[in-house]
């Protein structure tokens, strides 16, 4: 007994270490999104995505306003159509990663404002939003978008 | 794979406690966005399932557990269950070939049975992701480096460690819950000696 107890202990510290991941926050000027792969990177403000062309996407009824995720990468001198994937990464260090499908889909958006509204505090500076994909994709507080070519 | 009535009523038992857990516990490791939740999960539902195996020490028997647990799972609180419903049911089924294999059970097997049943969990997104949501296994591969890397202060560079790692670490868990599934058998059994719940053989 006293055994087992011993055992669901060393069970309940090792699901209480995986219960505390060590987020790494993601250095970066405020309000500015990095554009990079191992060798090339861009920085954006919100300024230089206003001056692309807005396209709108929509997401649990939220209206977004933003640039397709494909111009993006092709403007910091990508080419989407070539990429294996893309993360974005949040301020805390969360992140998620795109398949090319989904990289190339022209809804996808990095987004810098709401239709009807400036971003709301927990999705400033940038959000990415893909409609009809799982919340975990449509990362909040986007800091870095890194192309793996 | 003939049951009695009893053995029936024992494998039901267990596979509503494994779905009692699969409700309650995985709404809230899901709403509490837990890493490795369905790790934890698999473990706590192994446990459960191989103390049932003590109980009903036939072939089948893991995998009927596993059934009504999913079964049960439909009626979870949330939208997606069609993923968790195939761990469970996929768990149950590592976790009945190896029980199957080795014929009678013994603490070591319960914990080969609990180490890949709940490695499984670490496979099984390379299968479902694609299939369910079109997602490619780059980038599923590009999410458990990451999930490792936050997860273990790495690189997500470092592959070869995060992958060693967390399948290291998968397996401890499931020896874990093998071990403590023995226990807890024995212990019940202990407990409720002269009531319909025996461990054949003991």
């Amino acid at each position: 007994m006293r055994r087992s107890l011993l055992i669901l202990l060393v069970t309940a510290l090792l699901v209480a270490a995986c219960a505390a991941p060590t987020s790494a926050p993601v250095s970066s000027t405020e309000g500015s999104l990095l554009v990079s792969s191992g060798s090339t990177e861009k920085t954006y403000s919100v300024e230089d995505l206003k001056a692309m062309e807005p396209v709108q996407a929509t997401f649990r009824d939220v209206t977004y306003v933003g640039v397709p995720l494909a111009s993006l990468l092709q403007d910091a001198g990508f080419d989407p159509t070539a990429v294996q994937a893309v993360k974005a990464v949040a301020v805390d260090g969360f992140s998620a990663n795109y398949d090319p499908a989904l990289v190339n889909k022209s809804d996808t958006l990095i987004a810098y404002a709401r239709a009807d509204a400036s971003l709301a505090e927990d999705e400033a500076p940038f959000v990415m939003v893909l409609p009809d994909q799982e919340g975990k994709l449509n990362v909040r507080q986007v800091t870095q978008i890194q192309v793996i070519p | 794979m003939k049951f009695t009535t009893r053995q029936l009523v024992t494998i039901a038992v267990f596979g509503a406690l494994w779905g009692i857990v699969e409700i309650s516990l995985g709404s809230v490791l899901h709403a509490v966005n837990l890493p490795m939740s369905g790790t934890v999960l698999a473990a706590i539902g192994l446990v459960v399932a191989l103390t049932g195996r003590l109980f009903v020490p036939k072939r089948g028997a893991t995998l009927f557990i596993g059934v009504i647990a999913l079964v049960l799972k439909l009626f979870s609180i949330g939208s997606v269950v069609i993923g968790p419903m195939i761990g469970i049911f996929s768990e149950a089924l590592v976790a009945e070939v190896i029980l199957s294999a080795f014929g009678r059970p013994t603490r070591y097997v319960l914990m080969l049975a609990g180490g890949l049943g709940v490695l499984w969990t670490l496979v099984q997104p390379f299968i479902t992701n694609p299939l369910l949501f079109g997602r490619g296994i780059f980038v599923v591969w590009l999410d458990m480096l990451d999930l490792g890397a936050r997860l273990f202060g790495l690189n997500p560079g470092a592959w070869i460690w995060i992958a060693s790692i967390l399948v290291a670490l998968h397996m401890l868990i499931g020896l874990l819950a093998g071990w403590l599934a023995w226990s807890a058998g024995h212990l019940l059994q202990e407990r409720v000696s002269g009531s319909i719940l025996t461990i054949p053989g003991s």
